[in-house]
């Protein structure tokens, strides 16, 4: 039997293909048809690449059939406004793949170098420069990176666009885009909701800061006037204003997908349907700090040795006397930096001091923290009265804790915006001495 | 029974032979496949075609691949722009050298066949202090770092670190071939240690290492031995061990015979090879290759624990012998002018009935020194010394000499050198009187003396020169 079993288990049946082609004839097939649909837009295309660690990206990018590519891309004033050439391929791998295989544009993002573009050291936007195929429709092509997934978009320029990106027009977009948001400080957008009409506020984040840059911030108040609804998406710029990527940004159920120019001087907002949104500004910003606290911003954060626009002499006195008492008289030791923090509990209506002292310059994580937690109520002026629920605790810097500890056990205070060549702080003011102004970064 | 296992596994095996008998051929068309062979056919081509495949069988990949770099690591490509600078690097600083030294025969045979460049460094995480270059299989080099490229003299660095990369990687390649001698790894025994990152320099250089890599593993000590000596040169190499510890030092000067050795068997001139890689070091003006560096250079000993007060830094090169009738100037020669002046002082000392034996500049510090004129009366030795304050460029390699103030009240500062001033004088006012460019001299040396011997030329005046052999 044994024998038997051996001898009939080779025995061959004739083999019939399920394909009418060879894997490699398929896959021949395939790599042809990527690159003669990369080659074949006569106009170029234009790339959409969200990062998976930082914001969204734009590239307009050329293929020639000699494995040349042209690029421009968002990233900075030369990216946007000269163009670079590099080689690319299309090869075989566990799909088919799309490799910028020197270096270009797109390649800063994934330069683990940071000290070229920015991001984590050593790795950079985490993006990608190599692509693999997943489908295509008569005006696009749909890539996706192959280690981080991130979907990569090409859509077919049209001939009006290759001559815009070609002088430089990308770098001409991204300068008025940036322009009218500094103009612009207090942009909203109003959005019908039931009977009421509500304004939201528009934040888009123009620097390529790996956590924060590129995205774009939607925050509102709901019509019961104390849901605040904070939501934002990474977005990518354009010729004429900038698109939201991953699939657009999703407020209370309406998808917003692109920014753009209606005419000259009105930027409008776009949604899935088509629907316009058009981009209003507002003398001061269109929401009450104090409904943002422990919502869109968590804490107010006062940086070493710094004093912010808009702190007067005494405001500044009380910050000055823990940025430059750092030393053995005040607290026993040297230390070489150290900020403040002032965050927000509101769920349990608690406000936390946190002093930090590091002997190895500027860190978040380094060094040792002195903390006093405060309990507050608000007063019916919406200024806030903090008393203390625990005394200074761990870390050294408790002696030069005391003047802003002070400030904020003797005053009722007062939290507002202040805004200053383009940059919001969080301004804290005393009712008792308006001439007691702090203001701090906003985090 | 046994005999109807072993009928029954007869029968099984005869079963097997015939049961996968084909009675068609395969049919396989390699020339289906979708091979991932980039190609343009660009100058930047054409000119790696010329100098690389062309001359040495040696295919340089510039375009991204992942293969070559490790799945998971964070690479990205070169810039197209330094693809050609950083191969013309590795011509001139490498293979070059090699091709004169080696021959073509050696160098075509063991150059590794593959070049693999990237752009940046290598990093498996955002822990990583990275890789700058890996060998692989006896055939293939990867350098990273290629977009840091930047002509000189800011690219100096740049450079520099190819040169240190390649000839580290290459040393890793000819010991995949040739092994690494058995003795080896006794010299520095019981001091390898991982990670070697935890290892400070000092501590490396005590227990005989020339970097923190090389204690990590004795094979990467043998690849970092070959390319700090050929890199930095001779007198980088015996000034970290002269500072060294005694044992340190010992480990050295036998890491460094191991190496010569080595090279020996492959029919290698080490000492020529490292004269041929110093000389393009000198033309990036590396300061490690320039005489005039170390003359300006003291370095406190390393010594556990260091003494309180702390020893006075001591001067790279203790002296500078110069002796016209020496064996090393009977080989190469000297300076008329020179000459001449050297007669004259040996002829005056011989006619206050001394001779002349030597003179010899004694450095002090990195800014003085003091001349000796070594004379015997009879059996006995006599020594006068005159202190020069010492001052030097390094950018020029310029050395001025001025008169200083004698080192003490003893006989050789007093009395001897009264005695024998009016003799030493034109010689003194030689040194005074012009301003010197020092160099490893003369400039026809052989490898076996480069950087043993050193000297000064007048300014502007290349026949007017003198030199003398070194002691650290």
């Amino acid at each position: 039997m044994a024998i038997l079993s051996i001898m009939i288990s080779c025995k061959k049946t004739s083999y019939v293909a399920v394909f009418d082609k060879t894997p490699q004839e398929r896959v021949a097939d395939q790599i042809n048809l990527v690159s003669t649909t990369l080659t074949g837009a006569s106009n170029g295309w234009i790339a959409t690449l969200p990062t998976l660690a930082g914001g969204g990206y734009s590239f307009y990018v050329n293929f020639d059939n000699q494995q040349n590519v042209t690029m421009y891309g968002d990233l900075n004033d030369v990216s946007a406004g000269t163009a670079a050439k590099s080689n690319y391929r299309v090869k075989q791998d566990i799909g088919i793949e799309l490799i910028f295989d020197t270096y270009n544009y797109i390649s800063m993002l994934d330069d683990p170098n940071s000290a070229i573009f920015g991001g984590t050291s050593k790795v950079g936007f985490s993006s990608d420069i190599e692509f693999t195929y997943d489908h295509s429709t008569p005006d696009s092509i749909i890539f996706v990176g192959k280690k981080y997934r991130q979907p990569f978009k090409l859509v077919k320029a049209t001939a009006a666009q290759k001559t815009a990106y070609e002088a430089a027009g990308l770098k001409t977009g991204i300068d008025k885009f940036k322009n009218y948001f500094v103009t612009n400080q207090f942009p909203y957008v109003e959005i019908n909701s039931g009977s009421s009409t509500l304004k939201v506020a528009l934040s888009p984040n123009i620097t390529n800061a790996l956590t924060t840059g590129k995205r774009l911030d939607m925050t509102g108040v709901l019509a019961d006037g104390t849901t605040v609804i904070s939501k934002n998406q990474k977005y990518a710029f354009t010729l004429n204003g900038a698109d939201i990527l991953n699939g657009g940004l999703v407020w209370q159920g309406i998808t917003f997908i692109k920014i753009a120019w209606k005419d000259a001087t009105t930027l409008a907002l776009y949604d899935s349907t088509g629907k316009e949104y058009i981009v209003k500004n507002n003398p001061q910003p269109i929401l009450n700090i104090n409904l943002l606290w422990g919502t869109k911003y968590n804490a107010l954060r006062g940086a070493y040795k710094t004093i912010n626009p808009g702190t007067t002499a005494k405001g500044a006195a009380i910050l000055n006397y823990y940025y430059n008492n750092l030393t053995p008289a005040f607290v026993g030791f040297s230390f070489n930096y150290g900020h403040i923090t002032l965050t927000w509990n509101r769920v349990n209506q608690r406000f936390l001091f946190d002093g930090r002292c590091t002997q190895s310059g500027p860190s978040e994580t380094a060094g040792w923290v002195t903390n006093i937690t405060y309990n507050y109520t608000v007063n019916a002026d919406g200024s806030y009265k903090f008393t203390v629920l625990s005394p200074a605790s761990g870390g050294y810097v408790a002696n030069v804790m005391t003047e802003l500890d002070k400030f904020l056990k003797n005053n009722d205070v007062l939290f507002d915006y202040y805004s200053e060549n383009g940059i919001v702080y969080g301004k804290m003011s005393s009712v008792q001495d308006p001439t007691i102004v702090m203001t701090y970064a906003l985090q | 029974m046994k005999n109807i296992v072993k009928i029954n596994i007869l029968i099984l095996l005869i079963g097997v032979m015939f049961s996968c008998r084909k009675t068609e051929t395969l049919n396989v068309d390699y020339s289906s496949f979708n091979a991932d062979d980039p190609r343009t056919n660009t100058p930047l081509d054409q000119w790696l075609k010329t100098s690389f495949l062309d001359e040495y069988n040696i295919d340089v990949i510039y375009r991204y691949n992942r293969y070559y770099h490790g799945n998971t690591a964070n690479v990205v490509p070169s810039k197209l722009e330094n693809i050609q600078p950083t191969m013309q690097i590795v011509l001139d600083g490498f293979i070059s050298p090699y091709l004169k030294v080696a021959g073509r025969t050696f160098t075509k045979t063991y150059m590794p066949k593959e070049w693999v460049l990237f752009g940046s460094y290598s990093y498996a995480n955002s822990a990583d202090p990275g890789v700058a270059g890996t060998a692989a299989g006896g055939r293939r080099i990867t350098l990273y770092g290629v977009n840091e490229y930047s002509p000189l003299p800011g690219g100096q660095f740049f450079a520099w670190d190819r040169q240190r990369i390649m000839h580290h990687e290459f040393g890793h390649i000819l010991n995949q071939i040739i092994p690494i001698p058995t003795d080896w790894e006794s010299i520095s025994k019981g001091f390898y240690k991982q990670p070697y990152t935890d290892t400070p320099q000092d501590t490396a250089r005590r227990n005989g290492f020339v970097t923190s890599y090389a204690s990590g593993v004795s094979t990467e000590d043998y690849a970092e031995t070959i390319s700090w000596l050929l890199i930095n040169g001779q007198v980088w190499y015996d000034d970290w061990a002269n500072f060294a510890n005694t044992a340190g030092k010992t480990r050295f000067i036998q890491k460094e015979n191991n190496v010569i050795n080595y090279y020996n068997n492959l029919g290698i001139d080490f000492k020529k090879l490292q004269m041929e890689v110093q000389k393009y070091m000198i033309g990036i003006d590396l300061k490690e290759s320039k005489f005039v560096y170390w003359l300006g250079k003291a370095r406190t000993p390393l010594v556990t624990p260091l003494p309180s007060p702390a020893p006075a830094p001591v001067p790279t090169f203790k002296s500078l012998t110069i002796n016209t009738g020496a064996d090393f100037y009977i080989k190469y020669g000297g300076s008329s002018a020179f000459n001449t002046l050297y007669t004259t002082v040996k002829n005056s000392i011989a006619a206050q009935g001394y001779t002349l034996n030597f003179i010899r500049i004694n450095f002090t510090s990195p800014s003085a020194m003091y001349v000796e004129a070594n004379f015997n009366g009879g059996a006995t030795t006599y020594q006068s010394f005159y202190a020069f304050n010492m001052a030097t460029t390094l950018a020029s390699s310029q050395v001025k000499f001025t008169t200083g103030t004698a080192g003490g009240t003893t006989a050789p500062w007093v009395g001897n050198a009264n005695f024998t001033k009016a003799s030493l004088q034109p010689m003194l006012d030689y040194l005074t009187n012009n301003t010197f460019v020092a160099d490893w001299l003369p400039v026809n040396v052989l490898p076996d003396d480069y950087m043993k011997l050193g000297g000064f030329t007048v300014l502007n005046s290349p026949a007017n020169y003198f030199y003398g052999q070194l002691a650290y």
